[in-house]
């Protein structure tokens, strides 16, 4: 788990970029959105672009477990795997 | 049309030119821009703001900082008009997009959030917490002599200063091929302006007579720019679909 995670903290540098921010420097558990990094929306959509194309995993705008995804890296990490087990 | 107009505060940007001495030697004619998509410094904002910005975000949101004034008095009062002039807009990012769409497919959405004409005066207002309104007008060569019009039209109606920005990045060198549209050195050039009499250096607008205009094929706004620093008597702008001449207020000059 923690090489995925790795994997999704430089996945988020690059797609977002996130200048001056290193893969090291993200917290698994802490939040992606709002506080802990501050992405917004718009780099909800571009995450979520960057996972599609690099899992193959999509993510539905009406899916109201979204949120709960995207909560933290561990999370994606978790849904990640649950989708490629 | 017959407009006075003061220049309350001004600023401009552009590759190669260092401040107010930088843009006297160009005026000169000592130095040039440099056609290169360098990018200003924008220390004043969070490093989260600005990651996806291109060329012409960076130089209006400086020229626009350093115009609108960081000494702006909070609250209400810091509302001011904005009007951004571009002949190109964000090409730079509309090119990102179309590669990245004839390659992959796919479209990315940061990217085109920040692909549409208004988006650099959006972003000014959002980096200014500025909340007057904005809107940015195209109107091809003569962007800067229509956006003019335009401010001189708004102070007409209503006295609080307009804050004119007349900006354009450099092109895509895709677009080279394409003549005139692609050509000219990226600038920023930003105008506080209010009615004649408010203080500063003040013009007089006559719109609406052609004539002949001054050769050098530069962007409008840096030729006006050359004109303010260095020039004498008139200077006409804007072609035959909007023409306007530009002269110095004389002292004592009826408004």
């Amino acid at each position: 788990m923690d090489e995925l995670e790795n994997e999704i903290k430089r996945i988020i540098v690059d797609s977002l970029d996130l200048e001056g921010v290193k893969p090291s420097d993200i917290d698994s558990t802490a939040p992606l959105f709002g506080e802990g990094l501050g992405l917004d929306s718009i780099d909800a959509l571009e995450l979520g672009v960057a996972m599609k194309k690099k899992y193959n995993i999509s993510f539905s705008s009406e899916d109201k477990e979204n949120r709960k995804h995207f909560a933290s890296v561990r999370a994606l990490a978790e849904y990640v795997s649950s989708k490629s087990a | 049309m017959r407009s006075s107009l003061a220049i309350l505060r001004r600023a401009a940007w552009a590759p190669g030119i260092e401040g107010e001495a930088g843009w006297a030697d160009w005026a000169a004619g000592s130095i040039a821009i440099e056609a290169s998509s360098a990018v200003p410094d924008l220390p004043f904002l969070p490093p989260l703001f600005k990651r996806r910005l291109g060329q012409l975000d960076r130089m209006v949101l400086l020229v626009g900082h350093e115009a609108l004034g960081a000494e702006r008095p909070a609250g209400p009062k810091a509302a001011a008009r904005t009007l951004l002039a571009t002949r190109r807009g964000e090409l730079g990012q509309q090119w990102k997009i179309s590669a990245a769409l004839a390659e992959t497919g796919e479209v990315s959405p940061a990217a085109f959030s920040l692909s549409v004409f208004n988006a650099p005066i959006s972003l000014l207002s959002i980096a200014e917490v500025n909340k007057g309104s904005s809107c940015a007008t195209h109107a091809g060569e003569h962007s800067f002599a229509a956006g003019l019009c335009c401010c001189a039209g708004m102070l007409a109606r209503d006295p609080e200063p307009v804050l004119l920005i007349a900006a354009d990045e450099l092109a895509p060198e895709a677009y080279a091929e394409l003549g005139p549209e692609a050509k000219g050195a990226p600038h920023a050039l930003t105008l506080l302006l209010g009615r004649g009499g408010s203080g500063g250096e003040e013009l007089v607008l006559e719109a609406g007579t052609a004539g002949p205009e001054a050769a050098g094929g530069e962007p409008e706004a840096l030729a006006f720019f050359r004109w303010l620093l260095a020039g004498e008597g008139e200077l006409r702008l804007g072609g035959e679909e909007w023409p306007i001449a530009l002269t110095r207020a004389r002292p004592g000059s009826p408004r």
